[in-house]
């Protein structure tokens, strides 16, 4: 164990000789492929590494493994499946590595640099600002770049954090969705109902739950995740623990559910499709509860509202911790 | 009684003595029924029947001899969502409605006596008591044969369909006649999709029983995704077995021997009742291998829809089961010959299987016997919107659109002048004056509207039509897959034109363009979501055009309901000060001291109305006023940039 520690120091200190910065998310990588006593696949890097930090995609690990296959750090087992098995070269340490590239592009450093990097790359920018038409250019989609790469950080933080402890969970205990699996006995043309019934388990569908179910039988993420996104029944992302639901049905309508709608919105201050800041409302709509005799209606837990005015919804959403 | 090892039954004769013994056990018996269906169960009958099954074994705890005669029941839909949660006492037919769990101990101890609650009876306009169901003018008006026994049985008991004469078809079907003659019959019925095509169910099951390939497949179709439509879901919810006995019959004429029922996850009560009763069915051998010892096998299998509306279109539904995006595609081939997984599949609706099983037991000619010439038998619409009685309605076909909303709807309250939106989004609205039409698959068409599945939306003066255009048109651009050009920018388009118009910014060119696009969409689309998209724009310009111009060429909202061209005012002389209005704003807008007439801050509304709503009556002094007030079009002058 402490040898193994020892190799692993070498090895990261190798890394950084050779002009990379060992950022957290890389190390978390490689202490998985380390740490593995078996040759793993990219896929099963990436569940393992999840595990450590939620914040890592599957397209990171494909980047990561690719730099260290670069660097000679892992080497790449064919496997029986035509997929890369990737494993830990032992003497990696003593190899020499890829030199250094002084100079990287400006898109590779867009694309492998989080967000701390990012400002100070602006704050070049800004520095070398010049005049013509192609150093505008430059600048315009720098910053483009940078809007969408904040985005996403943002989306990724929010995730991270609010619901880390449900990923968490879902994550380490995938016997649920094997049972699921099983229940539906592996067929492809099963995956619309497993995924209801992984719905149904945990009221939406985090990413990792369509990569495993796909992964098990064999259909490819984008067909899984076509099929995720198209229906309007599956979430994509968490959503609050009560559902305030407003029937947006012909019937309601005519009775009036925009209105009841924007009250809502007025209390809850969120759009339609939106959950609260706290995780605790969720506000949809739906095309018919099918009780239109007591429209506009709301669905609030297991219980149906009638028309509540703007005093009854306050109360309700008070009293409900 | 059979145990449950060898509930099998193996012939007609078996199943003759099942059903005498059955109704043998009910002889003398008080059977209270509390209808359990969503709208009802919206209304708490769940506890209403929690609470009467206490009482009743606390009674017969105290005298097993007073409750033997009584036997309590959970059933399906009754139609009559208005005045629920309803409690039916049969055989007498006492029809107990808007019952609470406090009246749980009357009805039980009046019931047990073998006397009335007369307050919860039904009471007509005059005040008199109507004592039997069959006789309140909402169910006196209607026709009901698919509905009938949806207040007679438990849906999760097949013993109740068994005895109210279930599965008789089915074992007819089986032991005396073939293939050939089933079609037969079926074609000679005249019995049409009640989907909303209207095509011949007996024509359809022809093509797939003569394609050549095998083996064939059969579906239910009950994705019912109109908005403001619950037939299908009562059926299913109320008597799943006659939709599966359909179904078996079906299977045995075109040769199939593997079903599917393609149902919406949002009915989780039908889904699960279906569930139970396939269950049953397979204990009682009416599905699986060697069916009541005729060689002839079957299996069907739930598939639940995820909540997409296009999905319920044929081709649409068979490439969702086939575990894909539910997509159309187009019908080169009809899917009778090439369907589910490339072979010949029969698809038909909900209630099309429902209405079989009554059309073998009494003959096509019975069924010919209902209806008009065209279209035969009836037909369930869901009677919803601002009309009196709320509800599920079966009717015969031919029955005028006036008799449904004034004779069993009950009317409008305050007597409004009235117009109907039918067929759902694919439908068109038909004003007041065209409300003679027959109602029938080809009547409707040619006011420019369809009867579609059964969907019928009663509206009044108060509501916009440009309003409800745009409404649905949202819809549908909402719910179209965006595989074809025309109904997915089309629409969007459409959306664009509207909402221009509902802002009062729209141009009479919009209108023009409207009718293009309408033209366009018609044409070029894929499938039906694009094709029938049309007729709610069409009927519109057509027959509320006025309402159209008012809002170009005016800037106003006749029905007061576009909430850019409204805003709310207090009228300051008959303001009381009570400031009901006050505390039900939440957005704040409202201001004003006790006892003094109140302000509403223009910039602060959001127009939702609630303090409409609350005024009371007799003050009445919140007013909806046309066109923008007053203080926004001052700060729009002084925000405008002087160029």
């Amino acid at each position: 164990m402490v040898k193994k520690q020892k190799v692993a120091e070498v090895l990261k200190r190798k890394i950084k000789e050779n002009g990379l910065r060992l950022t957290s998310t890389r190390k978390t990588i490689l202490d998985v492929i380390i740490e593995s006593k078996t040759d793993l696949t990219a896929e099963e890097i990436f569940i393992n590494a999840h595990r450590k930090d939620t914040g890592i995609g599957i397209a990171t690990v494909y980047r990561t493994t690719n730099l260290f296959e670069e660097f000679n750090l892992v080497n790449i087992v064919p496997d029986s499946g035509n997929r890369k098995k990737y494993r830990y070269i032992k003497k990696a340490g003593l190899k020499a590595g890829r030199q250094p590239v002084t100079e990287k592009p400006l898109a590779a450093k867009l694309k492998s640099s989080n967000s701390v990097e990012f400002q100070n790359l602006n704050a070049d920018a800004a520095g070398s600002y010049d005049n013509t038409e192609k150093g505008l250019y430059k600048i315009d989609k720098i910053t483009r770049l940078q809007f969408q790469i904040n985005e996403w950080n943002r989306e990724l933080s929010k995730i991270k954090n609010e619901k880390e402890m449900d990923l968490e969970e879902i994550i380490n205990d995938f016997s649920k969705l094997d049972r699921v699996l099983e229940r539906h006995q592996y067929e492809k043309n099963n995956l619309i109902q497993m995924l209801l019934d992984f719905q149904s388990e945990y009221s939406w569908l985090p990413k990792h739950v369509l990569f495993y179910v796909g992964k098990k039988i064999d259909v490819p993420l984008s067909q899984v995740y076509s099929i995720a996104s198209f229906y309007k029944f599956f979430n994509l992302v968490p959503k609050g623990k009560y559902q305030v639901v407003v029937c947006a049905g012909t019937a309601c309508h005519v009775r009036g559910s925009v209105n009841l709608l924007q009250r809502i919105v007025n209390i809850l201050n969120i759009k339609p499709g939106d959950t609260t800041p706290d995780y605790r409302f969720t506000l949809d709509t739906v095309n018919c509860l099918g009780c239109c005799a007591l429209g506009p209606v709301m669905l609030f837990g297991k219980k149906y509202y009638s028309d509540p005015s703007a005093k009854q919804l306050e109360r309700l959403f008070e009293n409900t911790i | 009684m059979k145990t449950q090892s060898n509930l099998r039954i193996s012939s007609c004769k078996e199943l003759d003595a099942l059903a005498g013994e059955l109704k043998a056990e009910l002889e003398g018996k008080t059977v209270i029924s509390v209808c359990s269906g969503t709208g009802c169960k919206a209304y708490l009958s769940d506890d209403i029947f929690s609470e009467m099954e206490k009482q009743l074994s606390k009674l017969s705890g105290e005298d097993s001899q007073k409750t033997r005669k009584i036997v309590l029941k959970r059933t399906g839909c009754h139609g009559f969502c208005e005045k629920g949660p309803i409690v039916v006492i049969h055989p007498e037919e006492a029809c107990y409605l808007k019952s609470k769990v406090e009246d749980v101990a009357e009805i039980l101890e009046k019931t047990l006596k073998g006397e009335k609650v007369e307050r919860l009876l039904y009471r007509d306009d005059d005040g008199n008591m109507i004592a039997r169901e069959s006789e309140i003018p909402f169910y006196r008006h209607q026709k009901r044969i698919i509905l009938d026994n949806n207040s007679k049985l438990d849906p999760a008991d097949i013993r109740d369909y068994i005895r109210l004469g279930g599965y008789r078809a089915f074992a007819k079907v089986l032991s005396s006649m073939t293939p050939d003659s089933v079609i037969e019959e079926i074609k000679k019925s005249n019995l049409r999709g009640r989907g909303g095509g209207g095509f011949s169910a007996g024509l359809k099951w022809q093509t797939t029983k003569n394609a050549e390939e095998e083996p064939k497949y059969i579906i239910v179709n009950a994705d019912e995704g109109d908005p403001g439509a619950f037939m299908d879901r009562s059926i299913l919810e109320g008597n799943p077995h006659s939709v599966l006995e359909g179904l078996l019959i079906a299977a045995y004429a075109i040769g199939s021997h593997r079903g599917f029922v393609y149902v919406r996850q949002e009915y989780p009560l039908a889904v699960s009742n279906l569930e139970t009763a396939i269950l049953q069915a397979k204990q009682y051998g009416f599905i699986g291998e060697n069916i009541m010892n005729s060689g002839f096998d079957f299996d069907v299998k739930i598939h639940r829809g995820a909540g997409a509306f296009v999905s319920g279109e044929s081709s649409a539904l068979m490439t969702a089961i086939e575990g894909f995006v539910g997509e159309p595609r187009l019908k080169y081939t009809h899917t009778a010959v090439s369907g589910l997984w490339g072979k010949p599949t029969n698809l038909n609706n909900v209630e099309t299987y429902a209405n079989i099983p009554h059309i073998i037991n009494n003959g096509a000619d019975w069924f010919l016997s209902i209806g008009t010439k065209g279209s035969s038998g009836t037909k369930i619409f869901s009677l919803v919107g601002k009309v009196n009685n709320t509800g599920l309605v079966e009717v015969p076909m031919g029955i005028t659109l006036r008799d449904i909303i004034y004779k069993i709807g009950g009317g409008s309250k305050g007597g409004r002048k009235l117009k109907v939106q039918t067929g759902g989004p694919s439908g068109g609205v038909i004003p007041e004056d065209l409300l003679d039409l027959p109602v029938d698959f080809d009547e409707l068409h040619k006011a420019g509207s369809m009867m579609g599945s059964g969907g019928m939306i009663v509206m009044d003066e108060t509501d916009c039509m440009v309003n409800i255009a745009g409404y649905f048109i949202k819809f549908l651009a909402d719910e179209s897959c965006g595989k074809c050009v025309p109904c997915r920018e089309g629409l969007r388009q459409m959306i664009y034109i509207y909402d221009r118009i509902m802002s009062g910014n729209g141009t009479v060119e919009d209108l023009k363009m409207l009718e293009d696009l309408c033209v366009l969409l018609e044409g070029a689309s894929l499938c039906a979501l694009g094709q029938t998209a049309h007729n709610i724009v069409v009927t519109t310009l057509k027959f509320f055009r006025e309402e159209y111009e008012a809002h170009i060429y005016y800037n106003a909202c006749p029905a007061k309901v576009c909430k850019s061209l409204i805003h709310y005012s207090i009228d300051s002389q008959s303001c009381t000060g009570c400031r009901l209005c006050v505390k039900s704003c939440s957005a704040g807008a409202i201001s004003g001291e006790a006892k003094k007439p109140h302000i509403i801050n223009q910039v602060k509304c959001t127009k939702c109305g609630a303090c409409f709503e609350v005024c009371p009556d007799k003050f009445g002094a919140i007013i909806k006023l046309s066109g923008q007030p007053e203080e926004i079009r001052v700060s729009q002058k002084v925000s405008q940039p002087v160029m």
